[in-house]
């Protein structure tokens, strides 16, 4: 799996290390039990604070994407995510709302969000299912 | 603590190497011979020594780290200071224990490396050796002490300056009495060095902050009365620097003497500048190198000295050793505890004394010896019985030399020319006029054919020959000396008044003067009022001033009190002090002069009058995230 | 809820009649990583000195591990780790000297941790100090520091004059420390982008005082920078969602904090106006400090005093 940040980024770090799990399970690369990087050499290997993968890691185990075993370490969750159906939904319009208002700064109008929208769909082939190896 | 020593490595070492190196050149200043044979105290070089690299390693030991820069690196540790202090002190004690063995130990090699015969002389003199080592540990807890002082690095040099030559003054009161004691000597400097460590530790507890005020009740109360005490201890200092100037000047004064029936000037014998004769005008009339007749005398102590720098010195004796030539380049050394030797290149030391059994002479003895037409005798005389002993070379050992029936030995002189008249029986000899003669009570004493032998009558008792004229007026920079018409002696009376006139005797005048000037301007007025002022005083009371002389000097040392004290007020007014504060310093300006001034802006800092505190509530940050909330995430 | 590490309570600090620290006040969990930053001269070496009992401060307080700083006993001292700013070592000392000075004055020192440490660093145990590089001083510093167990650790600007292989292996020698204890570490430095990484909260002292004390997720999400080029008869826009404006080509440079829509659109309809974007700590701090600029606008203050704002998680 690869994880990849950029700390002069405007988005917070733990934010930019959840993002790239979730996108690396997203596109696939990554695959259900796959252990993930102790915190140690992931701190090491992105020269961040390991409280900011701890924390990334404590998100990411919140929201269902990885479980953490006592003495083993981190592994990608198998089952969906623990939210709530109802929680999930907020949290996608959420992200979506995030997102058009984004784009509605950068002045764009809703139907160039929608043809983007389905662009990146496209992109990640996105059917709805987690992919399982 | 082994850490600790460790890194104070360089100054342990660097001290041991060259304090042992600096020590035993000072053991060997001159000749070993006579440090170890003689008790050290002649030879002020292993003293002086001593307390230099003392107060020295005490220092250094002290500022090691910040002078390095290392401060801040070592106090971070989990190490108490006392802990700290204790690996410093612990350090030095080292070093100390390194310089009682080694430097005299050094010493000894060096000189038994040059000769083997003089393997045993050093053990007598240990005890004296490390007796007068004991003033780099007094000297070595003062540095200390000044080096942990909570103060800038000039207070610190100044107080460590001055702590040092009060332990070395009081040492010496203490000890030295007409002779000096050793146990005093050693028990006082162990004392001293004891007290300094104490404080030391307490010093080293606080630190300093330049940019903090001083305490008010410590500026109010405790500095004024160290101020006052100080301002004693500045007038001893004054009092020392007067008279050394006013001993100058007297030594510049051809002095008259009545001498042979007639007044003469007579002048020191170290004493080697032209002479300028005037008439009573004070108009040249000749230049002339030296006048023919001189004499030695000792000029008059101007008042008591109280700052003694001096070594244990005369503490073995007054005359210890005399250093007169035996059979070539060889000495005869006699110490304090009556113990003679015989020092040659070729034999060594060798032990002497009475008789071919060598029994030492009585504590206290003193050598001489006598020269007269190319011959000399070396001579000891015994304080205990006052008989004279002769060295007899072929024999190697002191012999009694007796003098004529019925006579008792007096002193050992100069012979002067009415002696040398001719004495029926006895064939003149050639006594040089210089030459060095033993005065009987009945004859004086020359030496012939390697013995004593009566040379003349001795005329010399009582003293008439020189007479010292009676000095009035002494006001001490001027004087009037006085002789009475004498139909004995055969000469008129004869007065002199000096006045400085010369370019050098003004200068010591005004030397004089200004220290005056800077003396308490309360205790010129006192001095310049009191009725009489006696020497031992003069520390206290100008004798410049004394009786009312020089007026004007009283009136501009108050003048300048005044000034200083008016410069005070307005300053301390425009720091905004308190009305008792303002009072107490300018009664100590008027009182003690610029002193006292000086003294007030060192203690009264605008930072004590500053109110910088800001009170004005900071602005909080403008980007700020609770403290309380950071850290939840989940 | 754990009390803080580090405490600082309104410090006022002078130099002669110089005052460096305006009443400073700041607070390090335990955990956090605290980066204080500011300009040469801004006071930082100064509080990092008296939060060591090196000075002491002439009003305020400041509390270590739960220890007034002027009095801090040799147990407290033990549990405080320092990493100076001139990395000053025993010059008379070799490599091995100086670990050896260390274990023998600390003794929470880890020696076999220590020699692994320098091993990995490339310092040999002979090398003389004096000898050594800057940048091997201050790892070796920090190797030492660390090789302690401190519960707290200061730097003062450790990475100055080091070179960027350097500063990053001093880097990876902090994360191990932070991965392995947990501790706490207050440092300063002038390495913006480092403080990046490592940080979770930064405080930037400008003339003896606080600007920003914050998270820096915090300041990422709180913060936007702008241009805006107004047009004719706009007036420019004030209040506590402005926190500086500064000149620009032909218009103006807003830094706004917690910017409202309303704002934004406000702004957008009385000219023209870039995409916010959060900017980096570089540019905040080049904002805020920086020389020809006119300062922050200080009005409004009152209303944001402490305004508790959730982090992380909330979308």
């Amino acid at each position: 799996m690869l994880i990849r940040i950029n700390p002069q980024s405007p988005e917070p770090l733990f934010e930019q290390v959840v993002f790239a799990v979730k996108s690396a399970v997203a596109k696939g690369t990554a695959v259900a039990g796959e252990k993930l990087p102790s915190v140690r050499d992931l701190a090491r290997e992105l020269a961040i604070n390991p409280n900011t993968v701890v924390r990334a890691y404590e998100v990411l185990e919140r929201d269902g994407v990885i479980v953490r075993r006592q003495g083993a370490g981190c592994f990608l969750s198998d089952r969906g995510s623990d939210l709530a159906q109802s929680e999930k939904k907020k949290q996608l319009v959420l992200l979506l709302r995030h997102a058009v208002t984004e784009a509605f700064h950068l002045g764009f109008q809703p139907d160039d969000v929608k043809k983007a929208l389905a662009q990146c769909l496209d992109e990640l082939q996105f059917d709805g299912k987690r992919r399982q190896s | 603590m082994k850490a600790l020593l460790r890194k104070d490595l360089p100054w342990l070492l660097g001290f041991l190497v060259l304090g042992t190196i600096g020590l035993a050149m000072g053991l060997m200043e001159h000749s070993f011979v006579y440090c170890f044979v003689v008790s050290p105290g002649d030879r002020e070089g292993l003293f002086h020594v001593a307390w230099s690299v003392g107060l020295g390693l005490g220092a250094v030991a002290m500022c090691f780290d910040e002078a390095l820069g290392t401060r801040e690196f070592l106090a971070q540790r989990p190490v108490a200071i006392t802990r700290l202090g204790g690996a410093r002190l612990l350090g030095c004690g080292l070093v100390l224990l390194g310089w009682f063995l080694l430097a005299p130990l050094g010493a000894w090699l060096c000189f038994v490396v040059g000769d083997l015969e003089y393997w045993s002389a050093p053990l007598r003199q240990l005890p004296q050796i490390w007796a007068t080592l004991t003033t780099a540990v007094s000297a070595c807890a003062i540095g200390a002490l000044a080096g942990a002082l909570p103060a800038p690095w000039w207070a610190r040099l100044l107080i460590g300056g001055a702590l040092q030559v009060t332990s070395l003054t009081l040492v010496y009161h203490l000890s030295h009495q007409s002779v000096t004691s050793l146990p005093v000597f050693v028990v006082s400097n162990l004392a001293i060095a004891a007290l300094a460590v104490g404080l030391c530790m307490v010093a080293l507890a606080h630190r300093a902050d330049p940019d903090r005020a001083m305490l008010a009740t410590v500026r109010r109360r405790v500095m004024p009365s160290l101020v006052v005490l100080l301002a004693a201890f500045f007038c001893m200092l004054q009092m020392e620097v007067q008279s050394e100037v006013a001993t100058r000047l007297r030594r510049v004064y051809p002095r008259p003497v009545v001498l042979g029936g007639k007044v003469e000037i007579v002048q020191r014998e170290d004493y080697d500048d032209p002479y300028r004769i005037v008439d009573a005008e004070h108009r040249a009339i000749a230049v002339i190198r030296r006048p023919e007749t001189w004499l030695s005398y000792r000029e008059p102590s101007l008042g008591k000295e109280f700052l003694r720098i001096e070594a244990p010195g005369s503490m073995w004796s007054t005359l210890l050793w005399m250093h007169t030539s035996v059979a070539g380049h060889s000495y005869l050394v006699l110490d304090g505890d009556g113990r003679a030797f015989w020092v040659s290149p070729g034999d060594g030391v060798r032990a002497t004394g009475r008789y071919v059994t060598h029994e030492p002479f009585s504590v206290g003895s003193g050598a001489l010896s006598v020269e007269s037409g190319g011959e000399s005798a070396h001579l000891v005389r015994d304080a205990a019985t006052n008989e004279l002993w002769r060295f007899e070379d072929d024999l190697g050992h002191f012999i009694p030399q007796p003098l004529s029936e019925g006579d008792r030995f007096v002193g050992f002189d100069h012979v002067h020319d009415e002696e040398l008249v001719d004495r029926p029986g006895v064939p003149p000899i050639g006594v040089a006029r210089n030459g060095r003669v033993v005065r009987g009570e009945r004859f004086v004493y020359g030496v012939k054919g390697g013995v004593l032998v009566a040379v003349g009558p001795n005329r010399k008792v009582p003293s008439v020959a020189v007479k010292m004229g009676r000095v009035t007026n002494d006001s001490p920079l001027s004087w009037t000396v006085q002789f009475d018409a004498d139909p004995v002696a055969g000469h008129a009376a004869f007065s002199h008044h000096f006045t400085p006139h010369t370019s050098t005797e003004r200068k010591y005048a005004a030397m004089t003067m200004g220290v005056s000037l800077l003396r308490p301007p309360l205790l010129q007025a006192l001095a310049a009022v009191c009725p009489e002022v006696p020497p031992a005083s003069h520390w206290l009371l100008d004798p410049l001033v004394a009786q009312g002389r020089r007026w004007w000097l009283v009136l501009v040392s108050i003048t300048v009190g005044l000034l200083s004290a008016w410069s005070v007020r307005r300053r301390l007014r425009t720091l905004g002090a308190t009305p008792s504060t303002m009072l107490i310093w300018t009664m100590l300006c008027v009182g003690l002069g610029p002193f006292a001034a000086i003294a007030s802006v060192v203690c009264e800092r605008p930072r004590a009058y500053a109110n910088r505190a800001i009170t004005t509530p900071v602005p909080l940050p403008r980007i700020f995230t609770s403290c309380s909330l950071n850290q939840d995430i989940a | 809820m754990s009390s803080p590490v580090v405490t600082f309570d309104s410090v006022q600090r002078w130099f002669g009649n110089q005052v460096v620290l305006k009443g400073l006040s700041f607070q390090v969990m335990p955990g956090q990583v605290y980066a204080l930053l500011g300009r040469n001269g801004a006071g930082k070496t100064t509080a990092l000195r008296i939060l060591l009992g090196f000075l002491a401060p002439h009003v305020g307080s400041v509390a270590v591990l739960g220890c007034d700083s002027t009095a801090l006993s040799p147990q407290v001292r033990g549990r405080i780790g320092y990493v100076g700013e001139e990395h000053r070592l025993y010059a008379t000392m070799t490599v091995a000297g100086a670990v050896a000075f260390e274990a023998g004055t600390r003794p929470t020192f880890r020696r076999a941790f220590a020699d692994q440490a320098l091993q990995r660093c490339g310092l040999r145990p002979s090398q003389r100090i004096p000898r050594l590089s800057r940048g091997q001083r201050a790892t070796l510093s920090l190797v030492l520091a660390v090789a302690s167990n401190p519960e707290l650790l200061v730097c003062d600007d450790p990475a100055l004059g080091l070179d960027v292989v350097m500063r990053r292996e001093f880097l990876d020698a902090l994360i191990d420390l932070l991965a392995d204890t947990g501790c706490t570490v207050l440092f300063s430095s002038h390495f913006l982008t480092d403080v990046e990484r490592i940080a979770d909260r930064v405080g930037i002292l400008h003339d003896g005082s606080l600007l920003v004390d914050a998270t820096l997720d915090d300041i990422k999400r709180r913060v936007l920078r702008c241009v805006w080029l107004p047009k004719p008869g706009a007036t420019l826009p004030s209040g506590p969602q402005v926190l500086r404006i500064g000149a620009r080509r032909g218009g103006h440079e807003l830094l706004l904090l917690d910017a409202q829509r309303a704002l934004l659109a406000d702004l957008a309809a009385h000219g023209e106006l870039s995409p916010p974007l959060a900017p980096s700590l570089e540019d905040l701090f080049l904002d805020l400090t920086g020389p020809d600029r006119p300062g922050m606008l200080r009005e409004g203050m009152d209303e944001l005093v402490a305004r508790p704002t959730p982090v992380g998680g909330q979308r």
